[in-house]
């Protein structure tokens, strides 16, 4: 292409020599870690917050796990919920993800008021006034064929979930109210959170969930991951808030990733089963199971 | 594009992708740790991709971007360890007038350099510049020109020089 009689007139053969210096001395990973880190890539999110959560707020006085956590002795004056009533796997796309799945990993039984399990999170559930509380977390776990190393630096993504319980429907009913508002002015909250550097999309309410064991609603929120590097790329947080139909517990969740689009249909979106599943066993009876 | 279509892309073309976005950045170890990070993003965005004129332009695209910010990250002394954690690549020394090419892509302007680079290197249209790296025609004939000029500047043989006087 140089026509010109600036005396570059071998610079696209230059060019090439230098080119085929660069690809003769590259070397790339495997295909398969390649797609591997795509993969984790999109099911996580910027390490200045913690991944997903699920935040729920359930009336009674006492809250009992036993997957992957402690059991609390305070006796109840409702059935105490039990691990069993906690969703055990994030309902992720795990057709579209072969090898990969989420797995219930630890369960805490209190909130660390500096890693909110939720960027819209404005204060913990303790301190709305529930009386217990518990935080479970969800790893994200690669199945590998034998032979296979999973060679991806930093740590893997992580799902979190909180249930909390009051000591009456109040109560709860009013932190239903309160966390369906973080969810609601969510954009102001990521900009704050983020010192500035991110402005969230306006907040858009996207499903409902409403039957026998309660109601609710989901979100999807927004907010640019590295505008400079890749102008289309985002972290999308689809998010669920839900009451119990006993108007007593209150289920917030939020699912954060990294991406362009959001394909999910809204009733089959991660969130809504979700919610919708953790409604349905937080209904359920201990005993019965 | 699925597994099987991705992986002959990424077989076809990260070799390519690293010499030409060496060219840009006129360091290796950069120039293949964005490719590879662009590779990344691309399965991650397939769906995207698919729709995509050239998966090749957009991985370029994507890791010239990436070697900017980490430029950037660089210059305000942020930049995350890997590589000073990473064991050092060993690459055979290239030519004095590879060496020379190099250093004096170095020394004009990046959006200069990638311009140079994508016509004279990957044989992209003025137009195909433009739409690669979203500029019009004629900041890119502009960009084309002022890169020659610097380069032949930079790129005079200094016995030559010595001659004229």
């Amino acid at each position: 292409m140089s026509d010109h009689s600036d005396g570059l007139e071998t610079l696209d053969a230059d060019l090439r020599d230098v080119a085929g210096h660069g690809a003769r001395h590259s070397q790339g990973l495997p295909a398969a870690e390649v797609r591997r880190r795509g993969s984790r890539r999109r099911a996580t999110r910027l390490a200045a917050t913690s991944a997903a959560a699920l935040i729920l707020v359930v009336g009674g006085t006492a809250l009992a796990l036993g997957t992957g956590g402690e059991t609390t002795t305070a006796p109840p004056a409702t059935p105490p919920i039990t691990g069993a009533q906690l969703v055990d796997t994030f309902l992720y796309h795990g057709e579209e993800e072969p090898g990969i799945r989420w797995e219930a990993a630890r369960t805490t039984s209190s909130e660390d008021p500096e890693a909110p399990v939720s960027v819209c999170q404005r204060a913990t559930l303790t301190s709305l006034g529930a009386t217990d509380v518990r935080v479970r977390t969800y790893d994200w776990v690669l199945e590998l064929q034998p032979g296979e190393v999973d060679g991806a630096p930093g740590p893997d993504p992580a799902m979190r979930m909180v249930v909390a319980r009051f000591a009456d429907p109040a109560a709860a009913a009013k932190a239903y109210r309160t966390v369906g508002r973080w969810v609601d002015d969510c954009a102001a909250n990521v900009r704050r959170n983020r010192d500035g550097a991110y402005v969230a999309e306006p907040v858009t309410r996207f499903s409902e969930v409403a039957g026998p064991t309660g109601e609710g609603w989901t979100a999807i929120i927004g907010y640019p991951e590295q505008p400079e590097v890749d102008p289309d790329a985002a972290v999308i947080d689809p998010h669920a808030v839900g009451i119990t139909a006993d108007r007593t517990g209150v289920v917030l969740v939020s699912q954060p990733m990294l991406g362009q689009d959001y394909n999910a249909p809204p009733a089959e979106a991660p969130v809504t089963r979700m919610l919708a599943e953790e409604l349905r066993l937080l209904s359920t009876s201990p005993e019965a199971r | 594009m699925d597994a099987e279509r991705f992986d002959a892309f990424y077989a076809a073309s990260f070799a390519k992708l690293c010499g030409q976005v060496y060219a840009m950045c006129g360091d290796l170890a950069e120039a293949q740790d964005c490719v590879q990070e662009a590779f990344v993003r691309a399965w991650d965005h397939r769906r995207r991709l698919d729709d995509t004129r050239s998966p090749e332009a957009w991985v370029r695209a994507v890791a010239w971007r990436l070697a900017v910010s980490r430029w950037r990250r660089a210059r305000l002394a942020l930049r995350p360890p890997d590589r000073a954690l990473s064991a050092a690549r060993r690459v055979p020394e290239p030519d004095v007038a590879h060496t020379a090419l190099v250093a004096a892509l170095r020394q004009i302007t990046p959006d200069q350099r990638r311009a140079v680079v994508l016509h004279h290197l990957c044989d992209l249209s003025v137009g195909e510049v433009a739409e690669e790296t979203g500029v019009p025609v004629g900041t890119v004939k502009a960009r084309l020109s002022r890169g020659r000029q610097a380069l032949a500047a930079l790129l005079v043989d200094p016995r030559e020089e010595q001659s004229r006087v």
